[in-house]
This record gives C-alpha cells, structure tokens and sequence, in this order.
C-alpha cells in the first residue's frame, strides 16, 4: 500500500482527530459546543472548521496521490505546481474555505500563531493514525513531501491573517471617518469661512 | 543540523508529544484577558461629573489599579441588596437558573468567538457567585462548593469586561425555559459598576451629551437647523421637491422623535430625508424638536435612572409644543425604552391623545397609554389603505434582505409590519435563514453601548453569526443591501457587513420607501436619496465632477 492509498483509507480518521485538535484551541465548554452542532448558522465556526478541515484534507489527498502516480510513470518528482494544477477545481474550493476560517480566528482571542497554528496539527493528526495502522513511519521522504504541503498552507494561512487583521484596522478607521463624512463634506460645499481662509498673499 | 527536508529533522516522539490542549482551569480560577480590541475605553471624568456620578475620574483598563472608591466593596453589596428588594425580577433571575445550558450557545458574541464566559448561563454566573456568598445560606457555608466566591478586584475587572460583552439583546432569553432576561441581569451589574464610577464612555459620553443638548452626539439647535437644511438641499436635488422644514413648531398635531444618529451619518441620514419626503407628501402637520433631539437613550444602557432621566424630555417637549401624539423614528433601543418605560417613568401622558393617523382615520389603541406609535406601524397602515403612489420597479436593482433589530423584535414583537412594508416597495426581497431572524435574529454585535471602534475585534465576533447569514442570502440570491429598522444598526452593521459580507450595503427601510414613491411634482426620478444614479434611468450625460469624486 501506498503512502498516498494508506492516507485515503485513514482518511475520515486523520480528519477527525486534526479536527479534534483544531477546536481543542477553544476552552473545553466551547469546543465542546462548537463539535456539537451541526447548524452552520447557530455554529459557523464549528462548521467552517469542519468543511475548512475535510477539504484541506481532500485537496493533500489529491496532490499525493498525484504526484506518486506522476512519479511512477516518469521516475521523477512532480513539482508542486504540477500536482497542483492537475487539482485545479479542488484548490479553488479549498482556498475559500481556508480563509473562512482564518477570516474568523482573526478576530478571535488569538495571537498570530495560535490562530493559524491549527494546521500544522495535520501532521501530528497523520502521523499519529499512521502509527496506529501500520506500527511506524514506512514512508520517511513521503512524510517529508506531505509535511511541505502542510507549511505551504500553512504559509497561506498567514497571510489571509495578515489581510485580515490589516482589514479589521481599515473599518475602524473607514467608521471613524464616516462618523462626520456626511457633515464636513457639506460644511465645505457651503463654502469656507473668509475669517478661516489661509492668507495666501502673505 | 538536520535540516525540515531531512527525515532525523523530525523525531516522532517529540512531535506526539506536543500537548496543544490550552490548560484547563476553573472558570473562577481563569484571569480575565484584557485583550485590547475587545474592551471599550473608560468613561471620562468630566462626563461623570456632568452628571453628578461618583468616583469621577481619569484611568485606562490596563492600568493595575482602576482608583475603586473607599469602601467599595460594602457599597457594591449594599447596592446589590437595595436591587434584590426593589427589583423582584433580579431576585428572580438570581434564585432560578438550573444551568440546563440551553442558552450556552445562543449568544452571537459566544457562537462568533468561543469564550465560554459569553455563555449568558456563565456570565450570569459572575454576579450570581457573589449573590450566593453575600446572600445565601449555602453559598455563605460551602462556598466555592455551592458556586459562590468572594468579591474581589479581579471580580470587578470581569464584571465589567464582560458585562461590557452584553448587547442586552435578549437572545438567549427566548431559549430559557425560566424565562430569565439576561439583558435586565447586565442591566444591573452595570448599575453596580456604576456605584463605582465604572462606565465605558461610549455610553457615558452620549448620556452626558443627551442630559445637556437633547441629543446623544451634542448637536446644538443651531446645528441640528444646519444638518436638516443640508437634507432638504439634497431631497431637492434627488426629487425637484422642496420640502418644509417644520422644527419646535408651536400647536403642530405630531411630534417626530428619531435617533439623532441619522441627523449626521450615512446612512441614517437617507432614512431621515425618506421621512421628511413621506411628511410632506402627505402633509402631515409634524415637528422636529432641538430640545427632544433624540428618541435613542444610551440611559438604558447605563441605569434605570439614566433612563427616565433622558427619557424625560419627550413628553415635556410634546407638552410643551401642544401637539397630539408622537411619533418615532426607525430606532430599536429607543422604541424599548417608549414602549416599556416611558410611561411607568415619566407618565402619564394624560395630556395627549392616541394616536390616528390623519391620512387613515386608523386609531392605533396599542399605543392608547404611551400615545406613541413607530414610524413602521404608521407606513404599514399608510400603504394598507392605498395611501402611498409606489413604483417598487424603481428599486429593481435592490435585492435586499432584512436584519429584525432586537428591540423592535424581540422585545415588541414588529414582525411583520417591516416585512410588509418591504414588499410593497421591493421587487426583490430575500429572507435570511429562519433560526437569524424574527425572534431569533442575531445581533449587530455593537448594540448596549457597544458599538465604539476601539473594541472592533469583538463586535465582529459578535457580528459574525449575523454577517454569515447575510452572506449566505448574497450568495444564494445575490442580495446587495440589508435593510434594518435601528439606528445602531445602520451604523456598525455597515462595518459587519463590509468583513463578512462586502458587497452587501446597509439602508432604512423608510429611504426604500422613499425611493419608490411617486411624488406630487417630483422631476423625472433619476437619483435615489443618495444622489447616485437609478440603474436604467441614468442621466443622458455625465455631469460635473463625477468622474474625480472620491
């Protein structure tokens, strides 16, 4: 069995736990709340972890399982923007999903790292089912590969934090400014106050 | 050194062995995380003294010491007792609650960010710990034990971050299956905190604003003139109708109280200028008034007092003015406070008449006490009995969807009259998920005194169950504007929506309506309200300036 087949068979079980993991950044209480409901509006943040989780998943799946095909026809690696093109549909998916989570960390109470640390918990998740079914680690250079994988998203993460956090510094000012827009802008089209007109000629 | 892509680089044992579970403590052992973003600054001391409060003075919520008063701690319980016997609900609320969870996860400041103390069952808890050892026998002799603990600083410092994290929207309320109001709960911790001279300014300011000038934003006479004048300039120039300006007009039959929020900003300004149109075309004798320049009352967001001490002016103002009844603008905090205690406050309004409209003739007898009725109330009769010329193709280019402000609904039951409205003056009208509105509806996350920009953080936490069901509806049916009858709501939903939604603008309901009337001697409609162009009735040619305005 294959890296790649071994991961499709674990599948439901990697998700679960990295799941698990993810929500475990919450108190008890919450996360506990946040797994029980499966209403995405009186849960969103449970049921974007939950969708965000499985198709980030989903979309490594296919990039391994792509590349070890790949690379058995040809003898060599597949770079990553190969496997990834080959994916095109699911990344697109995956994208907006990743930032609807990170979208929401970023104004939870979290500090940078915490908010998207949560997916590196996919190759504590991996590893720990793989030890689980096979006993130990058979694929050193394929752990490797799928490690990389998991920082490149995790890279991604950041910056849609980044955006985010940029974003919420942006509304604070945009509601500021719109506070008294409206009335400056017709003080102004009244005309200025001669007494308050700069003395150009001086 | 190995490197990540070589395999020593990793040692199992050390990456399964990384506990990432944060640590687990009591909620009574957790320390309050004063995290900046999510708490509101300090009330000021000159707005304090304005209104004669105690404890004014200057201090920030990081500073270690917060300057308690002498002797706090006796007059926090003291004012606890006098509460306890005054208010039978409190005592009620205090005794009831079996922690059956059912509201846990119903408050949008919980289910957008995870603190479990924003469980309306937990932040209950922190006032009803102190309860249980100051004034029961259990709590008194098992202590931590019977859920009770001693009152600290520290239980000061969560009081009030927490009770600051409280829209008093009474959503976890319609889930209760006692009934307890959590809103009238954070209503009186803040009174407690109150003892101490501890306000957020974004409440205390207003108030100091409103007790002076009428008004939460210190608009005086002479600048309230001035905004309303701008508006008639651009109803003209949308519409080619001037209308009348009537402001503390002597003998007039109605006295039109609105939130002084849409006398400056957009986009509360568009829904003032819908209502002067509305007035006019229907030539209702209505006044402003510079004194009640206000119907919104930032006093219930600070204490009963509070209330009926701004509350006040409305009636002295209608008395004074001599007119028949009132009538209130789109506002939600406001329409609880002239529904639920205007009259038991300030009452009885025996020197006015129930309201009848004077287009319909209809008598509006739910208002037979309080002798004031809601903006929507008088649309919905107006438009029922054919008395508004509506061409609802004009706002074709509208999908709009519509937010229940949690005063107006939960706590007055206006359902369906804004609905009703809406559809008659849109085409294109998409409710959002049924466990988002009517009675359920999420917060804008910024209501009760919180919608300030410092804690922007935590209102988009608490803006997020209420922006995930608007993009839902912009997804699903492209809906582009969110309607809402609050002028709360048009100011920080703007911001909600921009992060969860952009692309989804925020508008009153009355400058939809406005929008679709057809006027006596209007010009050929070609601008909404907002001076910009109706899709498909562009002008021929651009006109001056558009192209650079910024």
């Amino acid at each position: 069995m294959t890296f790649g087949e071994l991961l499709r068979e674990n599948g439901d079980a990697i998700v679960r736990r990295w799941l698990d993991d993810a929500l475990s950044t919450y108190s008890k209480d919450s996360s506990a709340a946040f797994k029980r409901r499966k209403d995405p509006f009186g849960n969103p943040v449970g049921h974007a972890l939950r969708v965000a989780t499985a198709t980030i998943f989903e979309t490594l799946l296919a990039e391994t399982l792509s590349n070890a095909s790949e690379s058995n026809a040809s003898e060599s690696n597949a770079s990553e923007s190969n496997a990834t093109e080959s994916n095109a549909t699911e990344p697109a998916k995956m994208h907006e999903h990743l930032r609807e989570v990170v979208k929401m960390r970023a104004v939870q109470q979290f500090s940078a790292s915490q908010a998207v640390g949560f997916i590196f918990r996919l190759k504590q998740a991996v590893r720990t089912k793989l030890e689980a079914t096979v006993g130990d680690s058979r694929f050193p250079a394929e752990l490797v590969q799928f490690d990389q994988r998991v920082d490149r998203i995790a890279m991604e993460a950041f910056d849609i934090y980044v955006e985010c956090r940029e974003r919420l510094s942006e509304l604070r000012i945009n509601e500021v400014k719109r506070r008294v827009a409206w009335v400056v802008h017709k003080m102004d089209q009244r005309g200025v106050d001669p007494e308050l007109a700069p003395a150009d000629s001086e | 050194m190995p490197k990540p892509d070589e395999m020593s680089y990793y040692q199992q044992e050390d990456l399964l062995n990384i506990d990432a579970t944060p640590p687990k403590t009591g909620w009574m052992d957790t320390p309050v995380d004063l995290r900046p973003g999510s708490f509101i600054y300090p009330g000021k001391a000159k707005n304090l003294k304005i209104l004669d409060l105690p404890n004014p003075r200057d201090w920030a919520i990081g500073d270690d010491d917060w300057k308690l008063p002498e002797g706090w701690k006796k007059t926090v319980l003291e004012g606890m007792a006098d509460r306890l016997s005054k208010y039978r609900s409190f005592k009620l609320f205090m005794d009831t609650c079996v922690r059956c969870g059912a509201c846990a996860d119903k408050c949008h400041f919980f289910i957008g960010g995870g603190d479990p103390k924003n469980m309306p069952v937990l932040r209950a808890e922190l006032l009803r710990s102190i309860y249980r050892k100051e004034f029961t026998v259990m709590g008194k002799i098992l202590g931590k034990l019977a859920g009770a603990r001693e009152l600290t600083e520290d239980v000061i410092k969560e009081w009030f971050y927490y009770f600051y994290q409280c829209t008093e929207c009474r959503r976890c309320s319609v889930f209760c299956p006692y009934g307890i109001d959590t809103a009238e709960i954070t209503m009186i911790a803040r009174e407690l905190l109150g003892l101490l001279g501890l306000y957020i300014n974004w409440s205390i300011e207003p108030v100091a604003n409103c007790f002076r000038l009428g008004n939460h934003l210190a608009i005086p006479p002479h600048g309230m003139m001035d905004t309303l004048e701008f508006m008639v300039g651009d109803i003209e120039e949308a519409t080619g109708i001037r209308v009348d300006l009537p402001v503390n007009k002597k003998g007039a039959e109605v006295l039109f109280v609105t939130p002084s929020g849409d006398f400056v900003a957009d986009p509360g300004i568009y829904t003032c200028m819908a209502q002067m149109l509305l007035f006019h075309e229907l030539g209702i004798d209505y006044t402003f008034s510079t004194y009640a320049s206000d119907g919104g009352n930032f006093g219930l967001f600070t204490s009963h007092e509070m209330i009926k001490r701004l509350n006040a002016k409305v009636y002295a103002e209608a008395k004074r003015l001599g007119v028949k009844w009132i009538l209130g603008g789109e506002c939600g905090h406001m329409w609880r406070v002239m529904h639920q205690y205007m009259d038991t406050m300030n009452g009885p309004a025996d020197f006015l008449e129930v309201p009848k409209s004077p287009i319909t003739g209809t008598v509006f007898d739910h208002a037979k006490s309080t002798k004031m009725i809601h903006i929507m109330e008088f649309m919905a009769d107006l438009i029922k009995h054919n008395k508004l010329k509506l061409d609802p193709s004009r706002n074709d280019h509208i999908r709009v969807t519509f937010h229940d402000s949690c005063n107006p609904a939960r706590a007055m039951g206006i359902l369906e009259e804004p609905r009703y409205v809406l559809n008659a003056v849109c085409n294109n009208f998409f409710e959002m998920p049924r466990n988002t509105i009517r009675e359920q509806t999420f917060c804008c996350g910024g209501g009760a005194g919180l919608g300030t920009d410092e804690n922007m953080e935590m209102r988009l936490r608490g803006g997020l169950p209420r922006g995930n069901a608007v993009r839902h509806v912009q997804e699903k049916h492209g809906v582009n504007q969110l309607a809402a009858m609050c002028a709360i709501d048009r100011a920080t939903l703007v911001t909600v929506c921009d992060y969860w939604a952009p692309g989804v603008l925020v508008t009153g309901i009355s400058e939809l309506v406005a929008n679709a009337m057809v006027f006596t001697g209007e010009n050929e409609r070609k601008q909404n309200l907002r001076l910009e162009d109706i899709p498909g009735r562009e002008e021929d040619e651009p006109r001056e300036g558009d192209a650079n305005d910024e």
